[in-house]
C-alpha cells in the first residue's frame, strides 16, 4: 500500500491542469488527476482485490458517468515491480480519461475519437480505447513513466519506458506488426514478475485495499 | 437397515440432481442475438467460451448507476446512423430492477455446452495461455458468459459478457436485451470495465 501510495504521489506531482491539451501534454497523467482534484462531481477510487485472473493486472470501472475505480489485481501487485505498476496506473487512469471523454462525445471536440469508434464496427469500447492509446497516447504514457523513473531515482531509458506503454494494447494492429513486438512482451513480463531481467524494484505488499 | 436409510438418502440425492439439471435453459435466440454483440474488431472468428458461467454479483452490479444514464444504443456499430445514446432508464424501471436483484443468484446452469451456443460459438474446456504460440488450438481469446437474468414478464433480459484478450487485455460488458415478438434482440449495452 505504501508502494503505491509512493506511486500516484509522485505521478500526481504536476502542474495545473489543462484536460484538453490532451496531446500536447507529457504531464498528462498529474493533469487527469488534479482533474479528478478539482471536478468534485467525478469520483475516482482506487482498490485492490483478487481479480481471480492471471491476465488482468488491473481493471478501470465505470460506475457511472461520473464514479470510477481503478482495481488492481493483488496477486499482480504482490509481484510486480513498481515500475511496472506505476505503467499499469498510468495505462489504467487513460481509459478512465477516455470512459470520460467518450461520456462527452456529443460535443464536437471527441469527433476523433468517434472516428475510431465507427471505424472499428465493434461493439468493443476497450477496443477503441486501445485504438486511441496507440494512436495518440504512447508518447504520452512513456513520458509520464519516464518522468516517474527520474523522479523515483529509477535509472532506464526512455527507450525501455516507451516498450513498456506499449502493454496490454493485444489484438491493435499498430501492436500486432509491431517490430518490436517480442521485445516489448519480454520487458513487461520481466517487470510483471519481477524477475532477474527487470528493472524496477520490490513493490511486494500485503494489500488489502486502500 | 442401514444400507437401506443410505440406498433412500442417496435416492433422495439423484432425484434432487436430476430435478435442478431440468430447469429452464437459457433461451437460444438471446445467444444468438449476443452473438453479433460480442465480436471483437473486424474478425468473424471463433468466439471460445469458457465452459463455466460467469459468476456475477448482480447485487452490485445492477446498482451501478450507469444504468441509469444513458448509454451506447446497439445500432452505432452495425449502421451507418451517427452515434446516439438512449436512457435505459426508459427500459428497465424501478420495479423491473427491484425485481431482477431479488432474482438474480439463480444458477441453473453449471457449464456451457455445445446445445446452448449457436454456430461460431465454441467451448473452452479449460483456461489456456492466450497466446497463438503457447496453445495448439491458436487461441488469441476468449469470453466468459453470465447466465442471463430475466425480468417478471420475461420480456428483458440482462446478460455480462466479459472477454479476455491477453495480458491486460480484456473488458466486461453488460447487454440488455428485449423480446420483440417472439425473437430476442439487444436493446443496448454498456461496458463496465476495462483492463
Amino acid at each position: 500500500m505504501e508502494c503505491i501510495n509512493g506511486i500516484l504521489k509522485t505521478l500526481s506531482g504536476g502542474t495545473s491542469p489543462d484536460i484538453k491539451n490532451l496531446k500536447l501534454n507529457p504531464n498528462l497523467t498529474a493533469k487527469i488527476l488534479e482533474f479528478f482534484e478539482l471536478d468534485k462531481t467525478v469520483k475516482l477510487t482506487l482498490d485492490v482485490r483478487n481479480l481471480n485472473n492471471d491476465y488482468i493486472n488491473a481493471k478501470a470501472v465505470s460506475r457511472s458517468n461520473n464514479e470510477y475505480q481503478i482495481i488492481f489485481n493483488s496477486i499482480y501487485v504482490k509481484n510486480a515491480t513498481d515500475l511496472s505498476i506505476a505503467r499499469t496506473f498510468i495505462h489504467e487512469i487513460m481509459h478512465v480519461y477516455l470512459y470520460k471523454k467518450f461520456d462527452r462525445m456529443e460535443e464536437t471536440e471527441y469527433s476523433d475519437l468517434l472516428k475510431i469508434l465507427k471505424q472499428s464496427k465493434s461493439s468493443s469500447e476497450g477496443f477503441m480505447h486501445h485504438s486511441y492509446f496507440a494512436d495518440n497516447l504512447i508518447p504520452i504514457i512513456a513520458d509520464n513513466l519516464y518522468e516517474w523513473c527520474r523522479q523515483s531515482s529509477l535509472f532506464v531509458s526512455y527507450d525501455y519506458c516507451k516498450k513498456m506503454a506499449w502493454s496490454g494494447l493485444a489484438g491493435i494492429p499498430e501492436f500486432e506488426n509491431h517490430p518490436d513486438k517480442s521485445q516489448i512482451n519480454r520487458i513487461n513480463n520481466n517487470e510483471k514478475t519481477n524477475n532477474y531481467a527487470a528493472k524496477g524494484r520490490n513493490c511486494n505488499q500485503t494489500f488489502v485495499g486502500f | 437397515m442401514l444400507q437401506k436409510v443410505v440406498i433412500v438418502i442417496k435416492l433422495l440425492l439423484v432425484f434432487n440432481l436430476s430435478a435442478s439439471s431440468q430447469m429452464i435453459d437459457p433461451p437460444d435466440k438471446i445467444l444468438g442475438a449476443l452473438k453479433e454483440g460480442i465480436k471483437l474488431g473486424n474478425d468473424n472468428s471463433i468466439i471460445w467460451l469458457y465452459k463455466e458461467p460467469l459468476s456475477v454479483n448482480w447485487n452490485d452490479v445492477l446498482t451501478y448507476q450507469i444504468l441509469e444514464q444513458n448509454i451506447l444504443y446497439n445500432d452505432t456499430f452495425s449502421s451507418n446512423k451517427p452515434y446516439e445514446t438512449l436512457s435505459i432508464k426508459k427500459e428497465i424501471d424501478s420495479e423491473t430492477l427491484s425485481y431482477l436483484r431479488k432474482t438474480a443468484n439463480h444458477n441453473y446452469i453449471k457449464k456451457w455446452r455445445k446445445k446452448h451456443l449457436v454456430e461460431n460459438y465454441k467451448i473452452l474446456k479449460r483456461k489456456v495461455k492466450l497466446s497463438p504460440q503457447n496453445n495448439s488450438k491458436g487461441i488469441k481469446k476468449y469470453t466468459k458468459m453470465s447466465l442471463p437474468i430475466f425480468s417478471k414478464d420475461e420480456q428483458l433480459a440482462i446478460i455480462q459478457i466479459d472477454t479476455l484478450c491477453g495480458i491486460e487485455c480484456g473488458e466486461g460488458q453488460l447487454f440488455i436485451l428485449k423480446k420483440c415478438n417472439t425473437e430476442w434482440e439487444i436493446l443496448c449495452y454498456v461496458t463496465l470495465w476495462i483492463s
